[in-house]
């Protein structure tokens, strides 16, 4: 067949790869780059709130800060999500019939995926964007610690006050997946980008992958809980 | 452009090789097969393929050897021009497996390796692990891909052959086909057609083919005024892992690499095989042919095997079977038996790689087929290549390639040929489309017929399977088979009586009508496998007749047919000069077997039975000798036959 | 040893009808397997309430797992008939067998499936070597027993599509090729001849249905009756098309 028979391919078939390829790769750089950066910032949380404002203020003064926030973490994380939900939804789950190890790990990579798109709307609308809900403009905030441990502890939404308990629970969940759907993308990403070239190379790196997950899990609840005990 | 269509029935080695070579010559073929070829019974194949290679020409070894080991194993019954121009063809065939990409065994220095296997004294086998067939039934059905995409090929998957279509003169006009989901009847017109449709085993019930091997679309030519050859020539394969749906083959291959064959010593000994200690285990075929041991031809392992089992020495308390162990095998060796090892511990459960194998013999090739021509090169002595009377059959344009054909492997099949003469009939009937072609009957081609002609036969063939639907007598299909494989089993495998024969073909009439009252369980116009079997099984009875019919016509022992009756009894005395006199009686006996039967069994197709004949064969090339395996005195037979040979008026005045 | 096996065995008369389950007792036999009991269905094709039925429709050829037809999900994995014996199913069930078509492909009639899908994705990924011809050219390239022994293990795919059927990626909507087939293109890719064709190749697999589609949940690997590596061949195809893919924006 000749170039001018074939009718137009659609575009999302004709750039397949490199989609795949963007969201392989933004999974790892910039989103899973940025979650370490945000527990950075936020395990300041740790040392009170004198030292979480400073890094926060050293955040909200970088230049350009607009388009590093929208170019470099909402829109890359928007094409994950939305890309990799329609990856996922085009497959069939069948680990309660192949209950082998690498096919829970598959499935979980996708529960955590909705779980983690879920706590990310609702913690963007808690903090970043909550002005949408009435709330205040987090940028704006005289005291970000004070800010955020409102938004933990006693979070008031539409005039419905949410215990502390859901709010934390919430976050432990929402972090843990975050961190298994990242440390388990490494894996993944290290594999369709050629890095681990057999089954033996992916058994071990699979437990530097587990190490990266507990190392960000206990991190993140260490971040979590600076913001409980510092009152 | 390819303006001719070759029709070609079967997907396995004949008809790929054929496809695939023809589309080099640009012909256009219609592969129909009953099953995606990579399914084809050719995938069973373990062992190897046989040819010279360049060690063992350094060890004195050549085409012309590999052509008198097929002959001699074959018992003299080859037609041997085709046989020998296979030997010769043998390492050009099996560098181009090379080349498609066939995962040959290597040495290090990335040659292919080779194992010795049955019949042969010279390591001429190579092969792919322990699944040779399989990689090269790959390999060429990827050709046919490639050709497929080129626009040569056309496949037809899940199609069902029933019959070839005839023109008024005789000549072979294309064929009916049957749609196996839709079950629609359709007829495809074709300047001529090979039937590359494999053996016939299911006929015995449980053997080591495939169930796809039923031999129904060899019958149906049959039918129609094929001739078939040598059908007596069953091979009975000497190591088979007895199952309840199908008897598993083990390889040759097993005992190719060191695979020792033995029964306890002691009869009814019921200890486990790992405590029976080395000197109260009988190894029987080194014992009795210390020059093959236990790589003797098969017709010989079988026999052996099914004698000693007989005798009371079985392996097992509860069937016959002998034990062929590999548990003294090196690692590497071990390796290199993988896959069939893996099959047996797969369906028996056992580790073969610490408890020796039970296995017996079972029904595994068919050395009879289609009868077919050659034309002979007077030059060489083998074909004239590129000749369109290779491989046809008496109808014109209808040609038999593969296990359906018959020429090869005469009386007795060596291990590794299969694969050869499968690949090269197909080749060597490809190389004859471009002159047949050129010089169709009545310069008409099959797409210049008139539209009705084919309809016809579609219409007769759709009537015919709508009586069939409508079969609604008492007979169960399924349980006539069973009984037909069992009776043929008992009566025509190893070994035959005349008496039992004719028990046998009065027990194929008894069921043949029998047959005329079965009921079809399925009477569904979709995806209707029970229509198809039922179809098969009666011509499977057909086919049984004329195996039967050849068998108990033939009186005497030839390769795979063995009649005790008729065997020539061997020298046994210990003083030289007796022994010299026994082995003259031998030879003699032998010349008068000779020229009563070194011919080819010919039945013809008749409603009341097959029409047996018998046609002479080309033994220009090599000229029969006693098959000496195993006979006391052999040196001394093999040296009184050549004198006679030379001196016959003096060896016949004694 | 019991002396019966039920075998419960979903059924569908054609491409698009309702499927329904008949159970059937078969009289056991030392070390029989599914096709023997599916042999037994069609010899006395009576279910066990007592009523007559048709013999089940399925896929047979060598019954010695080697020709891949016999594909079908027994007891909700997928393996073949012929080599899955009844003894090792009474242990995961002892009281019954059931027996389901694949779920991947068109049923054409009870547990017989069209995988002719499979075929057309071996012409997709080219899977063959491109030699001059058919005529005596001499041997082929001389291959070390090293990479013998790495292309040998693919070899042995008998494409019976059980990798296709335990992958949540591979659906019957979509396009994507399946494990086999990747692991297919990358012996291809390894053969010194077939290599000719290796970026045609790495151009499909980075095609939509391509190897992207796989989601590494490595089942392919842990259902393949014939050991066939997939996970490396899959890794390797990854290597390959990543190598492929810079190569292509860099070097033109």
């Amino acid at each position: 067949m000749s170039a001018t028979e074939t009718p137009s391919i659609p575009w999302l078939d004709r750039n397949h790869f490199l989609l795949r390829r963007m969201h392989s790769l933004t999974g790892i750089i910039p989103v899973g780059a940025f979650l370490i950066e945000h527990l950075l910032t936020n395990s300041g949380s740790w040392y009170g709130a004198a030292r979480y404002n400073k890094d926060v203020k050293w955040i909200q003064d970088l230049p350009f800060l607009f388009v590093l926030e929208w170019g470099f973490i909402f829109l890359p994380l928007a094409f994950h999500a939305i890309y990799g939900f329609v990856i996922a939804l085009g497959a069939q789950m069948n680990a309660t019939s192949y209950p082998y190890l690498n096919g829970w790990r598959y499935t979980l990579q996708r529960i955590t995926a909705y779980i983690t798109l879920s706590f990310l709307i609702v913690h963007l609308l808690k903090f970043r964007f909550a002005w949408i809900l009435g709330g205040p403009v987090f940028a704006e905030a005289a005291d970000w610690f004070v800010l955020t441990r409102q938004g933990l502890l006693h979070w008031h939404v539409g005039g419905v006050y949410v215990p502390a308990w859901i709010t934390l629970s919430f976050y432990v969940i929402g972090l843990t997946a975050a961190v298994y759907h990242f440390a388990n993308g490494i894996w993944t990403f290290a594999i369709s980008w050629g890095v681990l070239g057999g089954p033996d190379s992916q058994r071990w790196f699979q437990y530097v992958c587990l190490l990266v997950g507990i190392v960000m899990c206990l991190w993140g609840y260490i971040s979590l809980w600076g913001f409980v005990i510092h009152g | 452009m390819a303006k001719h269509r070759v029709v070609v029935i079967g997907g396995g080695l004949a008809g790929l090789s054929a496809a695939m070579k023809m589309a080099e010559l640009n012909i256009h073929t219609d592969l129909v097969s009953l099953v995606p070829a990579r399914r084809s019974h050719s995938v069973c194949a373990q062992g190897g393929i046989n040819s010279v290679n360049q060690v063992t020409r350094q060890l004195g070894d050549s085409e012309w050897n590999h052509f008198d080991d097929t002959v001699y194993g074959g018992d003299f019954l080859n037609e041997q021009p085709p046989a020998r121009d296979m030997c010769y063809w043998a390492p050009r065939i099996v560098d181009l497996l090379d080349r498609i990409g066939v995962t040959f065994n290597r040495l290090p220095e990335g040659d292919r390796d080779a194992r010795r296997f049955g019949g042969t004294l010279y390591p001429r086998t190579a092969f792919a692990g322990a699944t040779t067939g399989q990689q090269m039934l790959y390999g060429l059905d990827e050709q046919v891909r490639r050709w497929e995409v080129a626009g040569l090929v056309t496949r037809y998957d899940f199609y069902d052959f029933l019959g070839p279509i005839l023109d008024d003169k005789g000549n072979c006009r294309g064929v009916t086909v049957q749609d196996l989901y839709s079950m629609k009847i359709r007829a495809l017109p074709a300047d001529a057609v090979m039937l590359a449709t494999g053996g016939l085993g299911v006929i015995f019930g449980k053997s080591t083919n495939s169930t796809i091997c039923t031999g129904a679309a060899t019958a149906r030519a049959y039918k129609v005024g094929v001739k078939y050859a040598n059908p007596e020539f069953i091979q009975v394969h000497p190591t088979a892992i007895p199952g309840t749906d199908k008897h598993r083959l083990m390889s040759e291959s097993a005992r190719g690499e060191g695979g020792r064959v033995w029964v306890p010593r002691k009869k009814g000994d019921t200890r486990p095989p790992e405590s029976i200690p080395e000197q109260e285990r009988w190894y029987f075929l080194e014992e009795k042919y210390p020059t093959y041991g236990n790589l003797v031809p098969r017709d010989i392992a079988t026999r052996e095997i099914f004698w000693v089992c007989r005798e009371g020495y079985s392996a097992s308390p509860v069937n016959y079977a002998a034990y062929l162990d590999l548990t003294h095998l090196s690692a590497e060796r071990i390796e290199k038996l993988e896959g069939i090892l893996e099959i047996y511990e797969k369906f028996v459960g056992t580790d073969p790689r610490k408890t020796p194998m039970l296995i017996f013999p079972a029904v595994h090739y068919s050395m009879g087929g289609l009868w077919c021509d050659y034309q002979k090169d007077t030059q060489t002595g083998g074909l004239v290549i590129g000749s369109p009377r290779n491989q046809v059959t008496n109808i014109p344009g209808l040609y038999a390639i593969g296990e359906g054909d018959y020429q090869y492997h005469g009386a007795n099949r060596l291990g590794a040929n299969s694969l050869l003469s499968c690949i090269f009939a197909g080749l060597v009937a490809a190389e004859g489309m471009p002159q047949w072609l050129k010089h169709l009957p009545g310069n008409t081609d099959a797409a210049s017929l008139p539209q009705t002609f084919f309809d016809s036969e579609a219409r007769r063939h759709q009537q015919a399977y709508e009586q069939l639907l409508r079969a609604s007598g008492k007979v169960n299909p399924f349980a006539l088979h069973m009984e037909l494989g069992t009776e043929m089993t008992k009566y025509c495998t190893v070994v035959r009586h005349n008496n039992e024969l004719q028990t046998l073909i009065d027990e194929i009439g008894d069921m043949t009508e029998r047959y005329k009252q079965v009921g079809l369980p399925d009477t569904g116009n979709w995806t209707n496998q029970t229509v198809r079997f039922v179809r098969e099984l009666g011509d499977m009875l057909v086919l049984a007749r004329a195996i039967a019919q050849g068998a108990l016509q033939r009186d005497e022992c030839r390769g795979a047919h063995y009649k005790p009756q008729f065997a020539l009894p061997g020298p046994t005395a210990d003083d030289p000069a007796e022994l010299h006199r026994q082995a003259q009686e031998y030879c003699k006996a032998f010349r008068a077997q000779t020229a009563q039967w070194l011919k080819t069994t010919i039945a013809e197709y008749t409603p009341e039975g097959p029409k047996v004949s018998y046609k002479p064969i080309d033994t220009s090339l090599i000229p029969p000798r006693p098959r000496t395996y195993g006979l006391k005195g052999a040196a001394i037979i093999e040296r009184v036959w050549r004198e006679m040979q030379t001196k016959p008026a003096v060896a016949s005045a004694e | 040893m019991p002396e019966y096996v039920t075998v419960r065995v979903k059924r569908q008369d054609g491409l698009d009808s309702p499927s329904y389950w008949e159970t059937f007792r078969i009289a056991y036999q030392p070390r029989m397997n599914v096709t023997t009991c599916l042999q037994q269905i069609a010899l006395n094709p009576v279910t066990l309430e007592g009523r007559k039925t048709t013999p089940v429709a399925y896929d047979a050829a060598c019954l010695e797992e080697v020709c891949g037809s016999c594909t079908m999900n027994i007891n909700g994995s997928v393996r073949q008939a012929c080599s899955t014996l009844v003894e090792a199913l009474r242990k995961e069930n002892p009281n019954e067998i059931t027996l389901e078509p694949m779920t991947k492909y068109p049923v054409m009639r009870d547990l017989a499936v069209d995988r002719s899908r499979m075929f057309r994705d071996l012409k997709r990924i080219k899977a063959w070597i491109p030699v001059d011809g058919y005529y005596d050219l001499g041997p082929g390239p001389r291959i070390s027993p090293k990479l013998q022994h790495q292309l040998y293990p693919y070899s042995r795919c008998m494409t019976c599509g059980c990798c296709t059927e335990a992958c949540p990626q591979y659906t019957k909507d979509n396009r994507f090729i399946g494990a086999f087939a990747i692991s297919l293109t990358v012996l291809f890719n390894s053969h010194p001849t077939g290599a000719v064709l290796k970026e045609d190749r790495l151009k499909e697999l980075m095609e939509p249905g391509g190897i992207s589609e796989c989601g590494q949940a490595q089942n392919c690997l842990r259902v393949c009756p014939k050991s066939v590596p997939n996970v490396t061949g899959i890794a390797q195809g990854y290597r390959q098309v990543t190598a492929q893919w810079f190569k292509n924006l860099f070097s033109r």
